[in-house]
Formats: C-alpha cells, structure tokens, sequence
C-alpha cells in the first residue's frame, strides 16, 4: 500500500520556492532517508507535510493513504498517522507533558472513532513506552519540553512517537545535537517501531543517524528536488564525496 | 457564554470566597498591618476598584483576569493609594482579547509625601487571539516619596505559532490547543476550579 505520495510539489515560505518539483513515494515499511546540503529544503519538506501554516505549497499533490493530505488540517494529518518529530521541539510552558500526551492522544482515538482511555490504561501505556526510551517520571512531570536537554528533546519526540503509535513518522534531523549514547537511545527507540504497517521518513545531513536506522531507500535532495535516488550505499558516497557534484 | 456576570473573590482567611462586587464599598480602605487581597475573572462588564492602604503596615493584592470577544469594549481599573508609610500593594493582570474586542486596563499607583519604605508592583500581560483585537495598557505611578520601590511592565502579543503548530501536529483540535495555551498563560493568576472559564469562553470563539 501507497503510504505517503508527493508529486511535483512546489512549496516555500512567502515569496521564496524552497521545493521544486519535488516528487517522492513511500510505501507501508519502507525506511526512506532525504539527505542534502544546508538550505535544500529537507525542513520546508517535513514542515509541509505535516501541515505547518508558515509554509505555503504552490503546486503539485500529496496523498497519505490516497487522501488528499493538502486539504486537512495539521491535526487531522496527525490523527490520519502522520507524526512529525521536531528539530527543534518547542516548549510549552505551563502544559504539563502528561496532561499533553494524554490530550494527544484522546484526541486520535475519538477521531478514530475508538473510546478514550481511562486513568488505569493510560498510566500502563505511558509506564511501558517510556521505560524503554529512559524517559522518567520526572520528565513527565515538567511542562513539555521545558528545561529539557537538547538529548532529552529529541528523546522525548520518540517517546510521543512511541506512544501515540503513529503509521508514518517524519523525523528531522533527530541526530542534530545528540551524542552518541542518546543517539544509540533515539534510534534504538525507533528501531523497535519498525514493522510492516509503518513507514518512516528520516531526514538528515549526514550518515551518522543512517548507520544507526538502516534505511531502505536514499534519497539526495538539492536545490528543491531529489536529484538522486538509491539504496544505502548511496549514503555512503555523499559520506566520501560531499554532495559537491549535485549541485 | 456571553455577557456572562464577572466573578469577584475576596479572600478570608487565606482562601478566596465569592462576593458581590455591588457589596464592596466604593473605595477600600486596608488598616494597620491588615490585607486586602482579591481576583476578578472579567467576563462581563467594565470594572473599577479603587483602594487606599491608610495604615502602616497594611497591604493589598490585586488580581484579575480579563475576556474579551466580540465587539466588546470593556476597561478594568484599579487605584491604589498608599496614604501610610511601610504598606505593599501587588496589581496582577492577565488578559485574552479575541474577534474585535477593545480591552483597557489602567493601573494607578499613588504614593503620598510621607509614605516612606512602601512597594508597589504592577504587572500587566496579554494575549491576542485576533488582528483585529486591541488591549491597551495604561501604567501611572504618581510618586511623591523618596524611600520606596515601585515597578510596572506590560507586555501584549499574539499566541505563538509555534507553540500552536506543535499541539495541533500531536492531533490536538484548534480550539483544545488554544484552550492548553491560554490556562497555561493564566494558570498563576486562575485559580484551578476556574479553569473551566477558558474552555467555556472559548467554545463560541475561534
């Protein structure tokens, strides 16, 4: 099954193209990797699918699941399974990361028409999620993302990931500010997510993440487009050679 | 939720009570080393409350929540006087201004000749949930002594967007967002059993 479907896409901020004439398919499972240089438009890309306002798509389509993804609010993208992990998760301060997580995902399971979880289940969803990703009770406790290390951001976008169970899971630089050990956490968190029924979209400007979360597929984006696309060993030319001869 | 009474508590004894703002006497007078302490939750009409602290000692502490929406034009205005040397007074705001509402908050603070070693803080903040709503804050301290500690700020501004595309990429709808937002915003000043307020006041906006 066709998860996500971008096709000729056109897209920046204001005035200014970022994307153009992107097209990309990722079907259920698959692991697709986007590199490329500064300033390609890896964050323009997850930002419009996700549905960010501040961007604004001029032409071209995507389909998540054969829906029209453009005409649905963030929210309802969210709940129809996409997730977006952050670069740079935003604090919110003053809202809980409990009274967040379970808001979040109250909201999925009444748009899917499921019940909502009571005190009892909720608590025994978040205890196992956040064990394997280290996230502490005391995390829980403080307003999202408020005071937390840049390790503890990204760790706790997994941990959302992880327990909001998302079908297609976008992450953005989720190696940029991690070092090695909360990296291994990070990507051993996502690793345990993989299946057959979801796919991921990782987002990256180097290889470190990728030895880590072996991808399927790679793709070189520059200038706006995917100039290139392969499978792992593409990763490690642009390791060698920069991404100097796409330009 | 509209033209919904405004909500006025007084504390006794260390816990607020519900009063009738009609009751209060037109100006508040604070004796020697007692304390004045109240919060208004403004949903309905303009307010006014003024408050001379006569005695040494004695202190006030003002606070109050503001609504507005519509094409609401409401002002909230507190007066404080201090007439004795050594009192304190605190004037604490928060505001939601939505849709083409004009809000006004004024806040006085008077510090006679011989009212030595007082404090007096006022701050005023508030959110805009529209471009066409207006807040406007008037700060005026009238000091006439020369051994006191005054303060005031203000600061008005929209929701951060950022914040806002963050909840809704969690599947949270608009109007839930917006609700975690603004009790996060108010929740120093909104006591927690009148946190239903927001979600009320927002289910007709937005």
């Amino acid at each position: 099954m066709t998860f996500l479907d971008i096709r000729n896409l056109y897209a920046g901020i204001g005035e200014k193209e970022i994307l153009k004439g992107l097209s990309l398919k990722i079907n259920a499972g698959e692991v697709h990797a986007v590199m490329g240089p500064n300033g390609a438009g890896k964050s323009t890309l997850s930002n419009v699918i996700a549905g960010n306002p501040a961007y604004r798509v001029s032409q071209g389509d995507i389909t998540f699941k054969d829906k029209n993804l453009l005409a649905m609010t963030p929210d309802m993208r969210a709940n129809e399974g996409v997730f977006l992990a952050f670069q740079h998760p935003t604090e919110l301060p003053g809202v809980s990361t409990a009274l967040f997580l379970k808001t979040a995902l109250n909201a999925k399971r009444k748009y899917l028409g499921e019940k909502e979880l009571d005190a009892v289940q909720y608590m025994k969803r978040l205890k196992l999620r956040s064990l394997a990703l280290k996230v502490t009770d005391e995390m829980l406790k403080r307003p999202v993302n408020v005071g937390f290390s840049g390790g503890e951001k990204k760790k706790m976008e997994t941990f959302q990931m992880a327990f909001l169970e998302p079908d297609f899971c976008i992450l953005d630089e989720m190696d940029s500010g991690l070092d090695v050990d909360s990296l291994k956490v990070v990507a051993d968190g996502i690793n345990v997510l993989r299946s057959n029924t979801r796919s991921f979209l990782l987002i990256t400007h180097h290889h470190l993440l990728l030895d880590y979360i072996q991808p399927d597929f790679v793709h070189i984006l520059v200038n706006g487009r995917i100039v290139k696309s392969g499978d792992r060993s593409l990763a490690l030319q642009v390791e060698e050679k920069g991404y100097e001869e796409y330009k | 939720m509209k033209n919904i009474n405004n909500i006025c508590l007084v504390k006794k004894n260390g816990v607020y009570e519900p009063a009738d703002f009609k009751t209060l006497p037109s100006v508040i007078e604070v004796r020697k080393n007692e304390c004045f302490e109240c919060l208004f939750i403004q949903t309905g009409e303009s307010i006014a409350l003024k408050v001379v602290l006569k005695e040494e000692g004695a202190s006030c502490d003002l606070k109050c929540v503001y609504f507005g929406a519509e094409s609401e034009q409401k002002s909230l205005v507190f007066d404080v006087t201090h007439a004795a040397g050594k009192t304190k007074s605190a004037q604490t705001v928060k505001g939601v201004a939505a849709d083409k509402a004009k809000c006004a908050f004024s806040g006085t603070i008077h510090i006679l000749p011989d009212a030595q070693k007082c404090e007096g803080t006022q701050n005023h903040r508030a959110v805009l949930l529209s471009d066409t709503a207006q807040v406007q804050a008037t700060p005026e301290l009238e000091i006439y002594a020369d051994d006191v500690i005054c303060s005031h700020g203000s600061a008005v501004g929209p929701v951060d967007k950022n914040q806002l595309f963050y909840l809704l990429s969690r599947g949270i709808d608009e109007k839930t967002a917006y609700q975690l937002l603004l009790t996060a915003f108010l929740q120093d000043v909104l006591p927690a059993d009148y946190h239903f307020i927001v979600r009320e006041w927002l289910h007709d906006r937005l």
